[in-house]
């Protein structure tokens, strides 16, 4: 496990990044010649849209590593990642409604990609919620590790929908063969990505950290059950 | 600048929410840890149960 003051180090490294990133969305990248300043909303939407990809990625990882090896350090990762990958969902569906408002005129609309991020989100908190109701260790492991492995088709329906179907939602920022935008936009992007993936990686080292001692503690809880 | 208050509701929202469930996290491994060591120290959970 990875040792506490690297741990805290890597926060520090996150907060200072985060700052950085906001530094750079709102005094170095420009405002964009269609939508002004409002456009500065993607510096935190896309990136927080990457992170919950991305933690749900590592869900769909640990899940099969838990299903083929049975190690319950897998399943540990798995339940620490969906977690903050639902609150990067909700976020980015909040400040994706947020943008939403002054860009298209409506805070919400049934479009393949909003309806397709909202069925992710509602997939993973069915995820937690299963784990709450199935009270068997292994049980439980077992049928979060399938619906952790089913639930992350969706991720790359979420990414194609702007590509398959007509919708409001504008195509990828990033594509291959190139980014549809001047390189300051670019590099504030990208840097913001990798300042909230340091934020994910903090918060998922802490959160394991949690299951880890929950794990122990029910550990030494059953053994003095035994000897009393 | 233009639109501002969706500007700051956005980020003001996400940077609130990351901070707060940061803080949730802390608060959570301190209680966590404090269960691990009352059980290994004296044999008590922390509500006094043996």
């Amino acid at each position: 496990m990875i040792g506490r003051y690297l741990a805290n180090g890597l926060g520090m490294l996150a907060l200072l990044a985060v700052l950085v990133g906001l530094y750079l969305a709102f005094f170095y990248a420009p405002a964009d010649a269609l939508q002004g300043d409002v456009q500065r909303i993607m510096y935190v939407h896309v990136p927080t849209a990457w992170v919950a990809f991305f933690a749900f990625f590592v869900v769909f990882m640990s899940s099969l590593v838990y299903l083929w090896k049975r190690l319950p350090e897998a399943d540990r990762l798995a339940y620490a990642s969906a977690e903050i990958g639902v609150l990067f969902t909700a976020l980015t569906l909040i400040d994706g409604s947020i943008w939403g408002k002054p860009t298209w005129g409506t805070w919400w609309t049934w479009d393949a990609r909003l309806t397709t991020t909202a069925i992710l989100f509602v997939i993973y908190v069915g995820y937690l919620m299963l784990r709450s109701f199935v009270d068997e260790p292994d049980r439980r492991a077992r049928l979060a590790a399938l619906v952790g492995i089913v639930g992350f088709i969706d991720v790359p329906i979420i990414y194609m929908s702007v590509l398959w179907f007509r919708t409001l939602h504008q195509p990828p920022s990033i594509q291959r063969g190139g980014a549809s935008m001047p390189e300051t936009m670019l590099f504030t992007l990208l840097f913001n990505f990798g300042a909230y993936t340091l934020v994910y990686l903090f918060f998922l080292v802490k959160r394991v950290r949690i299951e880890s001692l929950n794990a122990i503690a029910e550990t030494l809880v059953a053994e003095k059950a035994v000897h009393e | 600048m233009s639109n501002v208050g969706y500007i700051i509701a956005a980020y003001g929202i996400t940077l609130g929410a990351l901070a707060l469930y940061g803080l949730h996290l802390w608060s959570r491994l301190r209680s966590a840890e404090r269960e691990v060591t009352a059980l290994t120290a004296d044999g008590r959970m922390l509500d006094g149960r043996r």
